[in-house]
């Protein structure tokens, strides 16, 4: 599954721009992260991609197909973040809301529809959670069911707004591993938008970092996240540190105390 | 394949039925006047081969309570059906079709339709309809002129709603002719099951048993949209027309309710929390405990009202004394698990 989006433009108002000409091809089992400061548009952007927002010109095609609103697609899911739930539900009818794709009108989850519930939460590692209610869960057990419910409807490509957000350090790991996993193992596309660039090195192939009046910058996360990007988009004085001597094949962000 | 949840919400149901038949019989022979279980039998046994007792209690058991009866289930499971629908579409545990305002709104259109006189026939049922319509229409309105989705703000709209057009009706009795039609509006308003006949249990059954039929076939789209809108759009339904569709299930329900029995409180919010809490947040299951519920809760009311004094307590004064303090224990027991 290919996905572009060509000349992507959004504004709220006249005077400010939010996104203005954005192109970017993502192809099958890729990751991408978008990076950007408090309030420079990520959330924008995914509601525009999946269609909950409309663009002021351009669109957004799977496959070479223009498509609009592309999360009404079968082969796209969307996870939200994972705030409380008012609700009840039991982990198992929370992520059997993810076959409702591929359900008849009027028609509630099949035997096979839960078994196929109970596969995605085996998958994330959470079966033992089934009968739990959604409402008693913790934040990192919920976002989860959240992963449960998107793989439910059998994607080819999810869209996830900070995940990993309001997690302690572990369930942030469990988060980006279980992602990994997926687009490694099952060739499923991911796009997520984060906070955390050492998060964004880590996992992605590609990177999107927003800044202000629609600039943007996009390509191999190798390429995107470099001290220049980084200090550029986020006005942060950043050195990026090789961790190889450490015996460690990572690279570390350190933010530099004086600012600009 | 049947979860822990399931196999409870099976048997919370079951049970409930079961309750339900033994209370509609004991409010059967229980009342001021006496009569004993077997004669009930024998009452009942002859209304069905045809050959009828003309007898005091032939009267008192067939003609005035079974209608009655029937009446305390078809409107107190019509009401907690209808705010099971409404908190699932609203995504909001505090509201229900008076909170709303649909009551009032509906009492508006009844009472202005009292008024005018001379309408075809149903036109009143019409009336209460589109005044119920129009008052969730606004309160939703109202509601979403505010950024950024609170709780409380759609049940403050509801509450301006709901007094405005308490207000109207009090305008429109302020105006009514006072021989004929204030005491008609007047009495009926109060929230009584003493009217009840078997006309009233035929227009009851028709009508909420349609809108509990169009509720029953969307009970999934009721939970996806418990979700709220952006997450019910992502999981592939569309918010508006869904809720739209569920809404006007809902009005119907509550305005024949209305029709039938006046305005009562409390039912369409206490019932849905309660077996939300304590059988399944599933709407599949929900939507049939609550209603049992519903209608269990409205047949001991009733029965508490017919019996305890000397002169009969209004339901909505009785719905709210109960009612109250269930909904501060279930309260409470919320914000505890949450801690």
């Amino acid at each position: 599954m290919r996905l572009q989006v060509v000349k992507g433009s959004f504004s709220y108002s006249k005077d400010k721009k939010i996104l203005e000409d954005l192109n970017l091809t993502l192809d099958k089992g890729k990751f991408l992260c978008i990076l950007g400061q408090n309030g420079i548009g990520k959330t924008t952007f995914l509601n525009c991609l999946t269609g909950i927002l409309k663009w002021d010109s351009g669109y957004v095609s799977l496959n070479g197909k223009r498509v609009d609103g592309i999360s009404k697609e079968k082969e796209v899911a969307y996870v939200p973040q994972a705030r409380g739930v008012d609700f009840p539900f039991t982990a198992l009818d929370m992520v059997a809301m993810g076959r409702t794709k591929h359900m008849g009108f009027f028609a509630t989850p099949t035997r096979r529809d839960r078994l196929i519930s109970l596969e995605c939460l085996e998958m994330m590692g959470i079966l033992d959670l089934a009968d739990r209610k959604c409402s008693q869960m913790s934040g990192g057990q919920l976002q989860m069911v959240y992963i449960a419910r998107a793989l439910a409807s059998n994607p080819r490509l999810i869209i996830l707004d900070e995940p990993e957000a309001h997690l302690d350090f572990k369930n942030q790991a469990l988060i980006l591993n279980r992602l990994k996993d997926l687009v490694e193992e099952k060739g499923i596309s991911c796009i997520m938008n984060t906070h955390h660039p050492q998060h964004a090195l880590k996992i992605s192939d590609y990177t999107l970092i927003l800044g202000e009046n629609g600039m943007y910058h996009y390509g191999e996360t190798m390429d995107t996240l470099t001290e220049e990007n980084i200090n550029q988009y986020f006005r942060v004085a950043t050195r990026i540190v090789d961790l190889k001597n450490l015996g460690i094949d990572e690279k570390a962000f350190v933010m530099l105390s004086k600012n600009e | 394949m049947l979860m822990k949840e399931e196999r409870k919400a099976f048997m919370s149901i079951g049970i409930g039925a079961m309750l339900l038949l033994i209370m509609a019989f004991v409010s059967l022979f229980l009342g001021r006047y006496m009569v004993s279980p077997g004669m009930v039998f024998q009452v009942i046994y002859h209304e069905i081969t045809g050959r009828t007792l003309a007898s005091v209690e032939q009267n008192i058991i067939w003609d005035i309570r079974l209608p009655r009866i029937m009446l305390n289930i078809l409107v107190g499971g019509g009401l907690a059906a209808a705010g099971v629908a409404f908190q699932g579409v609203f995504q909001n545990r505090l509201v229900s079709p008076d909170i709303l305002g649909v009551s009032n709104g509906a009492g508006f259109g009844a009472a202005l339709g009292l008024l005018l006189g001379r309408l075809p026939p149903f036109g009143i049922a019409m009336m209460a309809f589109c005044g119920g319509l129009l008052s969730v229409g606004i309160t939703y309105a109202i509601s979403k002129i505010r950024k950024g989705k609170s709780t409380l703000t759609l049940v403050l709209s509801g509450i301006v709603v709901s007094s405005f057009f308490g207000a109207m009706i009090s305008y429109i009795k302020l105006v009514a002719d006072t021989d004929s039609v204030l005491p008609s509006i007047t009495y009926w308003l109060m929230g009584s099951f003493a009217g009840a006949s078997y006309a009233n249990v035929f227009f009851c059954a028709t009508f909420i048993g349609l809108g509990l039929l169009v509720l029953h076939l969307l009970c999934w789209k009721i939970n996806i949209l418990s979700m709220g809108d952006k997450e019910a759009y992502a999981l592939g339904i569309d918010p508006e027309k869904n809720r739209m569709a569920i809404v006007i299930a809902c009005t119907f329900i509550t305005a024949t309710c209305v029709m039938a029995t006046g305005i009562i409180g409390w039912i369409g919010m206490i019932m849905p929390n309660l077996c939300r809490e304590f059988i399944s947040a599933n709407n599949k299951y929900l939507l049939p405990a609550a209603t049992i519920g519903g209608g269990l809760f409205m047949v001991v009311i009733d029965l508490v009202a017919r019996i305890s004094t000397a002169a009969e307590i209004p339901i909505g004064i009785l719905t709210a004394v109960i009612g109250a303090p269930i909904f501060i224990i279930v309260f409470f027991k919320q914000e505890g698990e949450m801690n």
